[in-house]
């Protein structure tokens, strides 16, 4: 059994990565694999946003995240790249805030770092 | 220790593409990592000399690419093809690099644990 670590690099906008993500962490945990991390980088932040308000047409993308929050996978917020992009990290939902070295020792640590782009 | 490779194919002004690149190769080098940075396409531009970002407003960051070899970060690889296609050589380069071509840069994926391309 493998060891990932996940990170996710477009905005919430971008439905297909999102969902390739979601659907790769979920056939990860049913297979037995493990997922360290999943880590917010780069546009990717905005996944946290508290401010992110979607009509009830569009991806469920806040119901998608706190399922898969639900599944005891760490989901990671890279402080980092959240202030450069002027996000308010006080209320970032099921996401926690995490330095950049955090993530890199996990990636370190890991046998597989997928990234989603 | 895990092989951890940096790939940027985004031009220096380009979004943050590039200084994300650096922070991560960075990251990597501080908690001792046997990190490299590969620099192809558009990005070979962020080692061009001479490059004043404050005319177009734009923090100068390149002063953190020439600190790179004091936190350890040695192996920075070009992408020979890269450098011919804007008429550039090592020398007209900021920082001392590898310049790679095809197969080198093939070689030096296949040795890494992780390759993130940022």
């Amino acid at each position: 059994m493998a060891q990932f670590v996940l990170s996710l690099h477009t905005a919430p906008t971008d439905h297909d990565t999102t969902q390739r993500l979601i659907k790769f962490a979920e056939a990860c945990i049913a297979g037995g694999h493990t997922i360290s991390a999943i880590f917010l980088y780069q546009a990717g932040i905005f996944h946290a946003s508290n401010h992110l308000e979607l009509a009830s047409d569009e991806l469920p993308v806040k119901q998608l995240w706190q399922e898969l929050s639900a599944k005891e996978i760490p989901l990671l917020l890279c402080v980092t790249a959240a202030e450069k992009r002027g996000l308010d990290t006080q209320d970032t939902g099921v996401f926690t805030v995490a330095g950049l070295a955090e993530f890199a020792m996990l990636a370190s640590e890991a046998d597989k770092w997928v990234q989603f782009k | 220790m895990k092989n951890v490779l940096v790939i940027s194919q985004h031009a220096p002004f380009d979004d943050q593409h590039i200084r994300e690149s650096l922070d991560m190769a960075l990251i990597f080098a501080a908690i001792d990592q046997n990190i490299s940075w590969l620099l192809s396409a558009d990005a070979v531009l962020a080692l061009k000399k001479n490059q004043q970002p404050e005319l177009l407003g734009i923090k100068n960051y390149f002063k953190m690419i020439k600190t790179l070899e004091l936190y350890d970060v040695e192996n920075i690889y070009v992408c020979e093809k890269s450098l011919m296609d804007f008429n550039l050589t090592k020398e007209n380069l900021i920082i001392d690099v590898k310049v790679a071509n095809f197969e080198q840069q093939r070689a030096l994926i296949a040795q890494q644990h992780q390759v993130v391309t940022l």
